[in-house]
């Protein structure tokens, strides 16, 4: 994980503002302000259209907003061009999907290894750490099967595996449950709250089931583009 | 990383890809084709010069040295007169200036060179050039100086005996060896009165007799010529330059003819008249003509020879001839087998022009293929996208997603390519064992056949799978996990 100080926020938007022209123009992210700080999970709930995708995807760096900034390690993001943004996502950004987007043709250690050898780390030191990552989510005798040979709770813990392989200073989950069921669901948060506590591994998770609420230090509230309430607690 | 996701995408989408493979193969095994033949020459190429002189490959005994200060910019026929046995004059290598031999080096070529030429890889046969200049006589008053040159009547091949040039009578029969017959160039300007020396009529030639000096040097002596009677069987022409004028009316055009001074004899009955003017003296054979079935790779032919005898100066005669095409010292039509340019002439209502159509075929070919490389290309884009995604999420630059896509076209165009290359090749490099090429000659044409065929095909797939490859690279990450 990338050093901070812990009483400075890893990820911070300032008036963030994004807005889809449909004829006129529809805010899905409107002046959005939110911090979170090192070593926190952090979920956003809403209900649907509420923006929180939107959101994700800007923080990620994989959309652009309109207005507003977005900095991570104190760092803005929103002038970086293409090819800064994929080093920013290399370095510093994991990703898990709701539909875990595993490349089909790789086996799971395979897609592990995959943002490692994009960040050019050795044959031999990516293969350890997917080892390493796939023990820790507990599928080392499934590493050599394909995604299409796993049930969804191994491809999401796969997933979540190499969201983990770069070390990122903050991990984003766009309904990581979603798909799941609910041993499945308890299985996933708990290697978040796991990685949270072992390496510091700061999250940021989206989610409508608002029972996942009890796991995060931080819960943002979403509706209609806007911030509705942000809670700090201790789970 | 970026390479084997592009190789296993290849392998993924086997049918598509064996479709694009093929598509490629067939038009690598066209460009194949097609270079081999641009590399050579066709069977009948500049067969007008290649049957004056006999071969596909003139020998001389030196070196050519460079190039004579006379500032000829003309194809000239002229020979020197100081160097009777040696000359640079019926094909010399720089073809509109005059070389020069360096008459330091030896002046002859050893009967043990001989035979070993014969062996060399590619070369289907030898003749020594047998001459003897001499005075032709057509009148009392009017004699001009010949050169009479013997012909191997026996074992010249077919395609270097010009009987295709033969403008009135024949050429040689066998039954002509040791009679004193002879095949004259037909003379185009002549003193009024003075007729030229036409099939059925009779020359009479003087020789000079050929003696040795002090220095051990032969030398030609005048002063007791040889008379010999010849009678004429035949004429030949060789047209060289259509000339076109405007005159009163409309245009006028004339037909230019290279004309030779040459005298064209049997070789046994040039051998009769060489003792009669030598004695026991041994003519010294400064020229030789070279006969080669296969033009396709005369020029690796020749190389060799080069590489091999560099104390002697090797002449391409389609290479000289396509030279001085291209400086329009010929017109195009002697590209062209003689027949076809009778045929041209006589077809007057023809309104097309023979076209030389490998080139173009080939571009639309290989253009087909990497039509279908693209299609294909487009296709995988929608099939990737989401695999682009992810590429992208995880950090993938554009360029890497661009050298992910390419990399496919690229597997795909070099399998093709291979493998229609090696269809077409395989039996052309059979083709050259059989026609005695070295293995270095044909492992040397080989590989820059193959270096030629998987450049273009790749450089083709390259350029079509560009586009699409980049249109994957330039797609939104958010869109594309959207739409999915």
């Amino acid at each position: 994980m990338t050093m901070n100080d812990n009483n400075r926020p890893i990820l911070e938007t300032v008036n963030l503002n994004k807005a889809f022209y449909l004829g006129e123009a529809v805010y899905a992210v409107n002046n959005v302000n939110i911090q979170v700080m090192p070593g926190e999970i952090a979920i956003i709930v809403g209900p649907s259209g509420s923006g929180k995708s939107t959101l994700l995807s800007l923080l990620g760096g994989l959309d652009r907003p309109i207005s507003g900034d977005i900095l991570i390690n104190d760092q803005s993001i929103v002038k970086l061009n293409e090819d800064q943004l994929a080093l920013m996502r290399r370095k510093n950004i994991g990703y898990v999907f709701q539909f875990f987007n595993l490349i089909p043709h790789l086996s799971a250690l395979e897609n592990v290894e995959l943002p490692m050898s994009i960040a050019n780390m050795s044959r031999k030191e990516a293969r350890e750490r997917a080892r390493y990552l796939l023990d820790e989510v507990g599928l080392t005798p499934r590493a050599h099967h394909r995604p299409d040979q796993l049930s969804g709770g191994e491809q999401q813990r796969v997933a979540i595996a190499r969201s983990l392989a770069n070390r990122p200073a903050v991990v984003l989950a766009d309904e990581p449950t979603g798909n799941l069921d609910s041993r499945t669901r308890d299985m996933v948060i708990d290697l978040f709250c796991r990685f949270n506590k072992t390496e510091n591994q700061t999250f940021v998770l989206i989610t409508h089931d608002t029972s996942l609420t009890k796991y995060a230090h931080r819960v943002i509230t979403m509706k209609d583009g806007k911030i509705n309430t942000i809670e700090v607690q201790n789970p | 990383m970026f390479f084997r996701l592009g190789a296993v995408n290849a392998w993924r989408n086997l049918a598509r890809s064996i479709l694009a493979v093929v598509s490629m193969a067939v038009a690598a095994a066209f460009l194949t084709y097609t270079i081999s033949l641009s590399r050579g020459y066709t069977h009948e190429a500049f067969s007008s010069f290649r049957q004056v002189l006999g071969g596909e490959i003139v020998v001389y005994a030196q070196k050519v040295q460079g190039e004579m200060p006379s500032g000829d910019s003309f194809w000239s026929f002229s020979r020197p007169t100081e160097t009777p046995f040696t000359d640079l004059a019926v094909f010399h290598p720089e073809i509109f200036k005059q070389g020069y031999l360096d008459s330091s080096q030896s002046q002859t070529i050893s009967p043990e060179h001989i035979k070993q030429l014969a062996d060399e890889s590619g070369v289907d046969g030898v003749s020594p050039v047998y001459r003897l200049p001499a005075f032709t006589m057509l009148s009392d008053q009017y004699r001009y100086q010949s050169d009479v040159r013997a012909r191997d009547i026996q074992s010249e091949l077919p395609i270097n005996r010009p009987e295709s040039l033969i403008y009135s009578g024949r050429w040689f029969v066998p039954e002509d060896e040791g009679q004193a017959v002879a095949v004259v160039s037909r003379l185009q300007e002549l003193p009024p009165g003075v007729r030229s020396p036409e099939p059925g009529s009779q020359i009479i030639l003087e020789f000079p007799s050929v003696k040795k000096d002090q220095f051990d040097q032969i030398y030609l002596d005048y002063s007791q010529p040889i008379h010999k009677k010849f009678s004429i069987i035949g004429n030949f022409v060789s047209p060289t330059r259509e000339y076109s004028w405007q005159g009163d009316i409309d245009t006028q055009t004339e037909i230019l003819y290279w004309w030779t001074n040459e005298i064209q004899i049997p070789y046994s009955t040039w051998l009769d008249i060489w003792r009669e003017a030598a004695g026991e003296l041994e003519y010294p054979v400064s020229q030789l003509i070279l006969q080669s079935n296969d033009l396709t790779y005369l020029e690796d032919i020749v190389l060799n020879l080069v590489n091999n005898y560099p104390e002697y100066s090797f002449v391409s005669v389609p290479n000289q001839s396509t030279m001085a095409m291209e400086r329009q010292l010929i017109e195009k039509f002697l590209a062209v087998p003689q027949s076809m340019v009778e045929a041209s002439v006589q077809k007057v209502t023809q309104q097309g022009m023979a076209m030389d159509l490998r080139l173009p075929m080939m571009i639309l070919v290989l253009l087909n293929a990497a039509l279908l490389v693209a299609a294909n290309m487009l296709i995988m884009i929608n099939e990737r996208k989401r695999e682009m995604a992810i590429l992208k999420s995880v950090g993938a630059k554009r360029i890497d997603i661009t050298v992910m896509a390419l990399t496919e076209a690229l597997i795909i165009a070099i399998v093709g390519a291979s493998i229609g290359f090696l269809f077409f090749r395989i039996p052309g490099a059979l083709n050259q064992m059989t026609n005695s090429q070295g293995l270095i000659t044909i492992l040397q044409s080989v590989v820059v056949d193959l270096v030629q065929v998987l450049s273009a095909t790749a450089a083709v797939s390259l350029l079509f799978g560009l586009i699409p490859a980049v249109k994957l690279a330039g797609m939104s990450v958010m869109n594309v996990l959207r739409s999915e």
